[in-house]
């Protein structure tokens, strides 16, 4: 039997007992769709935590798909879980339970040192972000400027267009379009503070994106609908509260270089969304 | 210039993948534009305003799939896309090399493992064994049913508590029967699904509420079993109740029936109280029970299984159950003849059960209308048989009984001492009629009917010899579904001039009037 | 009920066979157990058993100890005289292998070569002093183990052998083993003539000096990557060694010439070390040992963290249990004898060398080495077989040490006891077999099984030891 165990899980995560089977495989991360529905994601340990999975403490040479194919069972009881066909084990309690509240953050651009971050993580960006390929498709500028666009005046129905128009849309496994938006979502959650209308306004949006998230694959509608909910993976997450709180130069940088190397894109549009939804509301 | 493009279904590759693909494909000479995307609503409009795809992508695609585009010279994309194809499609590498003979599994934990999505531990040990068992089970997570018996009163109460700890259920020890979710558990027959749902203390008891259920044409969602025990005060009732809550929750349930022997008072009065929060109605059959008065709106109280049965159904379709009476008896004129046969010698009742439920029902409707009745399980420990082997007046037997199963297969599987027994009763002068059960379904024997036939013949034979007729009359507790065959087993006991009837009650009242000499009196 | 309604049933069926066709039949999926009474069939061991299952403080003891077992680094620093580099080794002690045992219950191997070293030490002029000095008391008999270190068949170390010093750089700690003397009437044999002591003098002043010189030229060596190695070469590195030994060498020899060692002892040396195709397997102990001893000592932990014999009994150590020896009559092995050979002549089962299985080399990952078939018994399908039902009572597997046959799967590690009770399956392993008496030698090689009641009581033991301290009503 190989044995891996969780060293932690985020918050999302289903617990108890469960049954599905394995939704896609890749070197160091794994999907598994749940019969009850919903995704849950497996991810080797030098990933940051997502609210939908667990971190996993796979050796350095481990591979899930040298173990699993896409359809393999696997079934949950007494906290761990199994995958028939492969002889793999993991054992998911007992782990950290990792979570992170934007909510709190109140991002407020006013403030010199917030200000900073945020300009230096706009510089980082700059410099270290990872281009789409030369030719093929890429998210037009059009749709990507529509949203901060109705946001910031706050116009419902212009902003329910415009995530309809990037939703799905762009190259990638998780499209260009979904990542922008699952930051453009941080970003607008980290900003809200107490304002009743912009939490009424993001409300809305965030059921918004929920309904259209069916337009893009279960990969990237997991992430959809828990940046719906307000959950979301711990490199971007970090970087929201490392600008929010105005941190030292250094830790904005290290948490802007973590959450932009994340996939091979995502975390660059990610970024983008997290940055354009602060200025859009500040 | 040409547009050819591809969508390739299930297949998920990262990122970095889907560029290297592009990237390759637009860099190969010939080739102006290529792309490979997810096949969204959104990407497939970008592509047509790119101009690298016209129209529909062809095909079936959705969300979920992979689309390649590639635009270029026509003599070079076909090439293309099918080097792009070979480059995303590769064997995958699990489960490749011949794997090991896998070996059975030894262990729960084992059996978890080739079956990871198992809920429940099915577990039929010797009884020293069977509690470590269901401990091991409860502590991996799965709900345990324990078939076995002579497991202690400290373990179940024990077990029972850490299911409570974990929201796991125990059904039993000692319990013998179950359906869940349509899947027969123990000795269980094969019963149309439906929208009844049973917790019972007996196994037996279960059958024939399964049994009569599906004879009327309706059907059960779930058929838990609590086990023996657990209506003693000790335990407290903790199966029955939470099989109770658990019905109430489910969905396909809109009919409850409860049956066991009457609990101790605080634990019949605790699932009284639970049966009437209930929105839904919940028939109750604590056999043998002095309560008369309904307790609540939606909770009925019924005197015989039979009875539990009819009003379950009867609340199924919306009706208000019958008033509990006396059900009419089948085959009247059959019976009239055969009390005509009698000799005035013959006088008594012998019941010979294979379940002890039904000998225990039994002896309480004989014990109204006859008196008293002689048993190796009697209502009164007054009448309590001094040799088992030997009747005494009227006598009811439970041959299923530890004193008989010793060192032996129980009765439902074996049924050589019930029918020798059977025999050895046709000597004595005093007896009128003999009284049987007759049980089919999973994990009864698969033809019981035949030797029970030849047993009965050779009674009469005996009996015949020496002047005297004796009355045969069975219940028979199965359905048209049941292994066995329900018409061929049927048929054989009628050849052999039994009188049958569905129920254990009816058998019981039709066998009380022929010893009584009671002929229906027609109005 | 989480999961019962309405979630499909899955059922696996303890017991009778016919309920889980029944199931079947009715679209059900069951699986049924080849279910037999846990351990040797006494019911209160089944009950301890079903306390320790998915038991958080043990799951957690375990993942801990596991932990600590796979991330060993052991590194072979040196060689020294075992009195000034074995902890506890007082002035008259001697380390055997295996549980402990009084002198006169030892068997015939063991206590020839306690003569034997006896008279290497000088303690005693002739055997028969030896023999009075020993029955006197005056010297101390103590297990390998409890010193840090391991030794194969009689496993003898005395203050003045040379041992191996292996340290584990992951958590600090050392472990020891002797140096292996070669084939033929040798000391772990229990022969003590003239010839084997005037070879343990030469190793004590020439050997072990030079290994000595020649690891600190080379800074010392890393064991797992040349371990790890050996197994993709057919070695198991337990009772096919010549790989490993070979790999060993060719790192020796160049440190050996830089370290300006004496041509004639240089000479005499590479003859001894190359002549000996199991020069490895020592070392390979002490490696294992210090892997497993950074993983003792865990509360709760049912890692089994030694297991050796002393050719009368065979014993093993519970992370969870402290220092606490299980023991049982050591089993004689049925092997494959040398010609004129049976098992009327074996000694029982005897060693530490059955340290290796417990660190997940030896007969753990025999699919690796399967010409030891050859040797030990069966076929080469069979090889792989036994690494694979040992999958079923590990923890998991030590990614360090891949199995090619297998497609470099990790070699199934960390034999949990509850596992080996549950299931019935007792941990593999390859041994040689000893002549019962003092002196013979070698006689055969086997495949043989740890025997199941260590296992029992070790069970029975952990689970005492939780109820002692988990608080009344809890887990």
């Amino acid at each position: 039997m190989t044995s891996l165990h969780a060293l932690s899980t985020g918050s999302r995560m289903a617990t108890g007992h469960f049954t599905g089977s394995v939704h896609s495989v890749f070197g160091r991360a794994c999907n598994i769709t749940l019969d009850g529905g919903g995704m849950l994601t497996l991810l080797a340990a030098e990933f940051g935590n997502v609210p939908h999975g667990a971190r996993l403490d796979t050796p350095p040479g481990f591979a899930f798909d040298r173990v699993l194919c896409t359809g393999d069972r696997v079934g949950c009881r007494g906290g761990v879980a199994r995958f028939a066909k492969a002889g793999l084990e993991v054992c998911l309690s007992g782990a950290r339970r990792w979570h992170a509240e934007l909510d709190q953050l109140a991002v407020d651009l006013g403030l010199p040192r917030v200000a900073a971050a945020w300009q230096l993580t706009q510089l980082v960006m700059e410099l270290n972000a990872r281009d789409h390929a030369q030719g093929g498709l890429n998210l037009p500028h059009a749709r990507r400027k529509a949203l901060p666009d109705a946001v910031g005046a706050l116009r419902s129905h212009a902003s329910r267009t415009a995530v309809v128009r990037l939703v799905g849309c762009g190259p990638g496994l998780t499209p260009a379009g979904d990542d922008l938006l699952v930051g453009f979502l941080a970003g607008l959650r980290a900003s809200a503070g107490n304002c009743a209308s912009r939490q009424a306004f993001l409300a809305e949006l965030s059921a918004t994106v929920r309904g259209a998230a069916t337009g893009t694959n279960a990969i990237s509608r997991a992430y959809l609908e828990h940046a719906s909910d307000g959950a979301f993976a711990e490199p971007l997450a970090n970087l929201a509260r490392c600008i929010a709180e105005g941190v030292e130069a250094r830790h904005v940088e290290a948490a802007a270089g973590m959450a932009l190397a994340v996939g091979a894109t995502s975390g660059t549009d990610g970024v983008r969304g997290l940055l354009s939804a602060m200025a859009c509301w500040n | 210039m040409v547009k050819v493009s591809k969508v390739f279904h299930n297949l998920y590759r990262d990122s970095v993948s889907l560029m290297q693909v592009s990237a390759a494909l637009a860099d190969r000479p010939g080739v102006a534009q290529a792309s490979a995307v997810m096949a969204s609503a959104s990407n497939i409009d970008l592509l047509r305003e790119s101009g690298l795809l016209d129209g529909d992508a062809g095909g079936e695609h959705g969300a979920s799939d992979l689309l390649i585009v590639v635009e270029g010279e026509a003599d070079v994309v076909e090439s293309a896309l099918a080097d792009a194809e070979s480059l995303l499609t590769r064997e995958s590498q699990a489960h490749s090399g011949s794997g090991p003979t896998p070996i059975a599994p030894r262990s729960i934990e084992m059996g978890l493992h080739e079956l990871p999505g198992a809920n429940l531990a099915l577990i039929s040990t010797p009884g020293e064994y069977a509690a470590a068992e269901a401990r091991k089970a409860l502590n991996l997570g799965l709900n345990v049913m324990l078939f076995s018996d002579n497991v202690t009163l400290a373990d179940e109460i024990a077990l029972k508590r850490l299911a409570a700890d974990r929201d796991l259920m125990v059904m039993g020890p000692d319990c013998g029967t179950a359906i869940v979710d349509g899947a027969p558990l123990g000795f269980a027959n094969v019963v149309r699904r439906g929208a009844i749902g049973a917790v019972a203390a007996s196994g037996t008891g279960l059958q024939q509420v399964t049994c009569l259920i599906d004879r009327s044409g309706k059907g059960i969602s779930q058929a838990l079993g609590t086990g023996g025990r657990d209506l003693k005060t000790e335990v407290g009732g903790a199966t029955m109740l939470r099989g109770l809550q658990a019905l109430a929750r489910d969905p396909a349930t809109e009919v409850i029936v409860l049956v066991s022997k009457p609990p101790a008072e605080q634990v019949a009065t605790r699932i009284l109280e639970q049966a009437a929060d209930i929105p839904k109605p919940v028939v109750v059959n604590f056999l043998g029970t002095a309560l008369q008065d309904r307790p609540a709106e939606a909770v009925y109280l019924a005197q015989t299984l039979e009875d539990a049965a009819a009003a379950a159904v009867a609340l199924v379709d919306g009706d208000e159950p019958r008033p509990a009476g006396d059900s009419v008896t089948p085959n009247e004129p059959a019976i009239d003849t055969l009390i005509a046969e009698l000799a005035s010698t013959q006088r008594y009742v012998r019941g010979l059960f294979t379940g002890g439920t039904f000998c225990y029902e039994a002896l309480l409707l004989l014990s109204k209308t006859l008196g008293p009745v002689y048993s190796n399980t009697p209502l009164d420990a007054k009448y309590a048989l001094s040799d088992l082997w030997r009747s005494e007046a009227h006598t009811l037997v439970d041959l299923g009984d530890d004193a008989f199963t010793r060192g032996r297969a129980h009765p439902m599987i074996d049924p050589t001492l019930r029918n020798e027994r059977i025999v050895s009763e046709a000597d004595d002068p005093g007896v009128a009629v003999i009284l049987l059960d007759l049980v089919l379904g999973h994990g009864a024997h698969d033809d019981p009917a035949e030797q029970l036939a030849a047993s009965i013949n050779a009674a009469r034979d005996k009996a015949a010899r020496d002047g005297r007729a004796i009355a045969f009359v069975a219940s028979v507790c199965g359905t048209g579904a049941d292994p066995q065959g329900l018409e061929g087993q049927e048929s054989a006991l009628r050849e052999a001039g039994v009188v049958l009837t569905v129920s254990n009650a009816a058998a019981a009242r039709a066998a009380a009037r022929i010893a009584a000499r009671e002929k229906q009196v027609y109005t | 009920m989480s999961g019962f309604f309405g979630a499909d049933l899955e059922v696996i069926n303890v017991g009778i066979p016919a309920f889980a066709d029944n199931i079947r039949a009715s679209g059900a999926p069951a699986v049924n157990l080849e279910w037999r009474p846990p351990g040797d069939g006494d019911p209160d061991v089944a009950r301890a058993l079903a306390t320790l299952i998915n038991r958080e403080s043990v799951e957690a003891g375990n993942q801990t100890a596991f932990a600590r077992y796979r991330g060993a680094q052991p590194v072979l620093e040196g060689v020294a005289a075992a009195g000034e580099t074995v902890p506890g080794m007082g002035e008259r002690t001697i380390l055997h292998s295996g549980p402990p045992i009084d002198w006169t219950r030892m068997c015939g191997p063991v206590r020839g070569a306690i003569v034997g070293a006896v008279l290497y030490e000088s303690w005693a002029a002739d055997a028969a002093r030896a023999d009075a000095l020993i029955e006197s008391g005056e010297v101390v008999l103590e297990p390998c183990h409890q010193h840090g270190a391991v030794g194969p068949m009689a496993g003898i170390i005395s203050p003045s052998m040379p041992v191996w010093i292996v340290t584990n750089t992951a958590h600090g700690n050392k472990a020891y083993s002797n140096l292996n003397e070669g084939l033929g009437k040798v000391l772990r044999f229990g022969a003590n003539s003239p010839e084997v002591l005037d070879r343990l003098r030469w190793m004590g002043t020439v050997l072990g000096p030079a290994l000595a010189r020649m690891l600190e030229q080379m800074g010392g060596l890393e064991l797992k990557p040349l371990m790890a190695q050996a197994l993709h070469m057919g070695d198991e590195i337990h009772n096919r060694n010549a790989a490993a030994s070979s790999l060993l060498f060719r790192r020796l020899m160049p440190a050996a010439l830089k370290s300006g060692i004496a041509h004639e002892e240089l000479e005499a040396v590479t003859d001894f070390i190359t002549g000996n195709d199991h020069f490895f397997l020592n070392i390979s102990m002490a490696a294992c040992k210090s892997m497993l001893d950074a993983a003792s000592g865990v509360a709760g932990s049912s890692l089994v963290t030694a297991m050796a014999r002393n050719g009368v009994e065979f014993g093993i150590r519970l992370s969870g249990c402290g220092d606490r020896w299980f023991t049982t009559a050591a089993p004689v092995v049925d092997g494959l004898y040398f010609a004129g050979y049976s098992t009327a002549d074996a000694a029982p089962d005897l060693g530490d060398s059955s340290i290796t299985e417990t660190a997940g080399v030896g007969g753990f990952a025999m699919a690796a080495a399967p010409a030891i078939v050859q040797f030990v018994g069966g076929s080469p399908d069979d090889a792989i077989s036994s690494t694979n039902e040992m999958t079923h009572i590990t923890l998991g597997r030590n990614e360090a040490f891949t199995l090619p046959p297998l497609d470099f799967v990790g070699t199934p590690a960390g034999i949990d006891a509850r596992k080996v009770v549950d299931t019935g399956i007792t941990p593999v392993i390859n041994t040689g077999i000893a002549h019962r008496e003092p002196g013979v030698g070698q006689i055969g090689a086997g495949i043989t099984r740890a025997p199941l009641a260590c296992f029992t009581q070790a069970v029975v033991s952990l689970a005492e030891s939780l109820e002692a301290d988990s608080s009344p009503g809890g887990d």
